[in-house]
């Protein structure tokens, strides 16, 4: 249901100010903030003004809908114009008025709860829109509508300076809301700050302190049999052997993580990367795994880039080793490095392509998780903390990371870095 | 007179690896040369001979195997005190540790520390690492002069 509470004719400049003036008063009796008188008011002045200067004026009313449960203060503009041409493209806000002034469709409807716009070449354009009245607010009754009119009634009109008094309040009232906000948001990220900083130190001595128990069970155990080797039957040596692959293993597992909890503390020491060198480096100790495979690299030239150096060689690590590890059946594996320019030439990408294992594209999301792993340890070893590690040592240099894969033939990981604004002198 | 090698001190909080440190000198006859402590305090007390050690023989170890998380006085603490204390600056440490935390080893050269070695998780890396530290500072390593008063 709804109910009229005033209309406003629109001719000009000053016939918006006025239903701007007559939106504020409403919206205030009818029990909005502060905040959302603003939003109301500048809403109706922005669009009743468009119908001015497009559409040669019209009509403001302003409407209270009843939608059972909750009721609305709801807007309707209209005007007998040409009509919008680009309406498509003005609604998503692409498209700049001609007066480049204000907040234009687009910040309008970003205002209010409902928006909708009807517009037929030379039929004319109208707006609805409207914002729920607050839950908190009392319910607006007939009497109450009655009494509301009652009231516009008495109230003249303001001189247009009255108006822009009460604008440039509004303003300020903003302003300050948004510094307040502002320093909420400082404070907030400072929590961030602090909450990350204690995680990962927590992250640390956990796995530092883990490190001394395993080195016991792994000792006792070891010296168990070196000690009792010749009274121990099969069964005991091998419930032995099984200790001490597991300690073997998390060891490994707590070795990784804190090498994950590493790379995101440590201070980055950024200075100009020679990516070549950085996969020279990378490929380095990998050759005990690639003695005696048959795997055909094709290694472009890279770009040099700003980064940490160290942080940097161990991406490559990660990235070229396990293309070196899920390459591992093939037997002839091929693995190609090389970069391109990437985002209109502000970023370099970085990719390592092989034709291994690959994997279904709809882990894609998992793969840079921490101990995600979509590989059993029976078929290749690892502990699901490299791809994390690479994942958080791009993002903290600024860039991004992704994968595609399919299952049999092959991934492919790539890397984004941005280039530098300047180069440096 | 006879003339007492000098030995090893190990300042060691955790029962555990005393015992597996011992474990792993026994193998070349070193263990019995091995004073444990317990805490940082205790270290400087017996390096000083003081406190508990106040009637120990004379002389102090080839080596100082330090532990950097104790209870009382940390290991980096006690290399401190060792460093500015002028009969004890040359006394040869090495920090034996399960931290590979980069600020840990900084910190451990700035102060002037011998060697500093990471307690391996693996035991048999363990044993080689800590049999190879006391066969360097107890059999071919020259000791300063001061040692063996």
């Amino acid at each position: 249901m709804s109910t009229e509470i005033a209309t406003v004719a629109i001719n000009d400049e000053h016939d918006a100010v006025y239903a701007r003036q007559r939106a504020r008063v409403i919206a205030e009796l009818l029990g909005f903030d502060r905040m959302d008188q603003t939003r109301i008011s500048t809403a109706v002045s922005e669009i009743a003004r468009n119908a001015v200067q497009y559409g040669g004026g019209g009509q403001v009313a302003l409407l209270l809908e009843d939608a059972g449960q909750s009721q609305l203060l709801a807007v309707r503009v209209r005007d007998q114009g040409p009509g919008i041409e680009a309406l498509a493209a003005i609604l998503e806000g692409s498209s700049v008025s001609r007066t480049g002034k204000g907040l234009g469709i687009a910040g309008t409807r970003r205002l209010m709860d409902h928006f909708s716009i009807e517009s037929a070449t030379g039929a004319g354009t109208t707006v609805v829109f409207a914002k729920a009245i607050p839950a908190a607010a009392p319910r607006v009754t007939v009497d109450m509508l009655r009494h509301l009119a009652d009231m516009l009634a008495k109230t003249t009109a303001d001189a247009p300076e009255t108006e822009a008094r009460l604008q440039n309040q509004e303003l300020l009232r903003t302003l300050e809301e948004l510094r307040l906000r502002d320093q909420e948001l400082v404070r907030v990220n400072e929590n961030l700050d602090t909450a990350n900083k204690e995680l990962e130190a927590f992250a640390y001595s956990v796995s530092h302190d883990l490190r001394a128990p395993l080195r016991h069970v792994s000792g006792f155990s070891e010296l168990l049999v070196t000690r009792a080797s010749d009274s121990l039957d099969e069964k005991s040596r091998h419930y032995l052997d099984v200790i001490s692959e597991s300690v073997r293993q998390m060891g490994v597992l707590i070795d990784d993580l804190l090498q994950f909890s590493r790379s995101g503390r440590t201070e980055m020491k950024i200075t100009d990367v020679d990516m070549d060198e950085a996969v020279a480096e990378a490929l380095e100790p990998l050759q005990a795994e690639t003695d005696g495979r048959a795997i055909e690299w094709t290694i472009g030239a890279l770009p040099r880039v700003v980064g940490d150096p160290v942080l940097l060689r161990q991406v490559w690590a990660n990235l070229l080793g396990n293309a070196v590890k899920f390459t591992r059946r093939r037997a002839h594996a091929h693995i190609e490095v090389g970069a391109r320019d990437g985002n209109g030439g502000h970023e370099d990408i970085f990719w390592v392509r092989d034709d291994g294992v690959g994997f279904d594209s709809k882990y894609a999301h998992k793969l840079f998780g921490v101990f995600e792993r979509l590989h059993s340890a029976a078929e290749f070893e690892g502990t699901g903390v490299g791809l994390a590690n690479v994942q958080r040592i791009v993002t903290r240099l600024g860039g991004r990371v992704w994968a595609e894969g399919e299952p049999d033939r092959g991934a492919t990981f790539s890397f984004a870095l941005p280039r530098p604004t300047k180069a440096p002198s | 007179m006879t003339i007492e090698l000098p030995g090893i001190l190990l300042a060691e909080d955790s029962p555990h690896d005393v015992e597996l440190t011992i474990e792993a000198l026994e193998e070349h006859h070193l263990a019995n040369r091995v004073t444990v402590v317990h805490d940082g305090v205790e270290a400087l007390e017996y390096l000083r001979r003081e406190g508990p050690f106040k009637d120990r023989k004379p002389g102090n170890p080839a080596v100082v195997l330090l532990d950097i998380k104790m209870p009382r006085k940390d290991g980096l603490e006690v290399l401190r005190a060792i460093r500015t204390d002028s009969a004890l600056k040359r006394q040869p440490v090495v920090i034996l540790t399960s931290s590979r935390e980069e600020q840990d080893i900084i910190m451990s050269y700035d102060l002037g520390v011998n060697a500093y070695v990471v307690k391996p998780v693996d035991f048999l890396s363990f044993v080689d690492a800590v049999k190879q530290v006391g066969i360097f500072w107890a059999l071919i390593n020259e000791s300063p002069p001061e040692l063996a008063r």
